[in-house]
């Protein structure tokens, strides 16, 4: 083992052996293709507190975070509470009236948008989010991907 | 192994060449919803994906939500990859993004009296030293432990297989791409400074 490269050779060995990617990380990659959305108009990120605040001081209590997906027709404000390993969404559509449905780890979960645009859920699991509302005009609004 | 050969599919989407699919084709393959592409290009990436995120100490819940929230990604962000030659270092950019979001959420749990977030360890180099069977390598994998976070974190991104090229190494870590080289030499010789003390001789060929 003299060369950098016959060490690295032998320090990748030992990761794919000691810390290898899992096998449920796999499958989820390989099904992940099946979220791909066609039909539906995409609200992007506009705006991550977590983003927003890095490097920044935070205050004491301010644990909750705020995200904001835009699209042509539709905004999706998202006010995110973590406790318990679990999350909880309080969520304000602009654009959009009917249920928002929540995707997140596999699951769906359909709230009625309130008469004020709200829609809260509690106890979703962590994980890659995204919310689909119908615009006014029928078309299917998807919010993009974030963590929560 | 996580790397299982593809054989005869990649075979059958490589053609009459027999060589490796560029990484364009399989992703305009995908996008148009062609799972064996796809599933290649998940073979190709995972393991940076991965490592990517273990270079930043995420925990096992942590580092796949990162990776899985980047494929996610890459999915929804199919048509607006404008230059697929760059794929590899878009989804390093995207994961390490994905991982500083990640240590920031970490930072707004809020664990209460009946259940206390479960806190796993973070998997440093060493937690799994036990799971290799070569002394040599878990002394190593050790010593990976004991260098800077600097060191470590290269080289854990390093370790991915396939060798990533070191735009992908300088994408995954906004690191100059000239100082990777250099940084990878003394880094290396930590390592053995230290794995030397450790009682293991690395210029044998043992």
């Amino acid at each position: 083992m003299t060369g950098d490269d016959e060490l690295m050779d032998v320090l990748r060995a030992a990761a794919a052996q000691a810390d290898p990617v899992p096998d449920l990380v796999l499958r989820q990659a390989r099904a992940a293709l099946v979220t791909r959305n066609l039909d539906a108009e995409l609200a992007a990120l506009a705006f991550d507190s977590d983003l927003a605040e890095a490097g920044a001081v935070r205050a004491d209590g301010d644990d909750v975070r705020l995200l904001s997906f835009e699209s042509a027709q539709v905004s999706v404000e998202l006010q995110v509470e973590y406790a318990n390993g679990r999350v909880a969404l309080r969520g304000l559509i602009t654009g959009a009236t009917g249920d928002a449905v929540i995707e997140v780890a596999g699951e769906r979960h359909v709230r009625p948008i309130g008469a004020e645009g709200w829609f809260t859920a509690a106890g979703l699991p962590r994980g890659a989010t995204r919310v689909r509302v119908t615009a006014a005009d029928g078309t299917a609004v998807t919010t993009g991907w974030a963590s929560l | 192994m996580a790397y299982g050969s593809k054989g005869s599919l990649l075979a059958r989407l490589s053609g009459s060449s027999g060589g490796e699919v560029d990484t364009t084709t399989l992703l305009e393959a995908a996008a148009r919803g062609d799972q064996a592409a796809w599933d290649a290009l998940v073979d190709r990436y995972a393991s940076l994906l991965w490592s990517i995120a273990r270079a930043h100490r995420l925990s096992d819940a942590d580092a796949a939500d990162v990776v899985q929230t980047t494929w996610l990604k890459l999915v929804e962000n199919f048509g607006r990859i404008k230059d697929p030659e760059r794929l590899p270092g878009w989804l390093a950019t995207t994961t390490r993004h994905e991982c500083l979001r990640q240590i920031r959420r970490a930072g707004r749990e809020r664990p209460t009296d009946d259940q206390v977030w479960e806190s796993e360890p973070a998997p440093g180099a060493g937690v799994d030293a036990a799971l290799l069977l070569d002394e040599r390598d878990a002394t190593l994998w050790r010593a990976l432990g004991l260098l800077s976070d600097q060191c470590r974190r290269l080289l854990r991104v390093l370790m991915a297989t396939p060798p990533p090229s070191y735009a992908e190494v300088a994408a995954a870590l906004d690191m100059p791409i000239g100082s990777i080289g250099p940084t990878r030499q003394r880094c290396l010789g930590r390592l053995r400074e230290r794995a030397g003390q450790a009682g293991l001789r690395t210029e044998d060929r043992t």
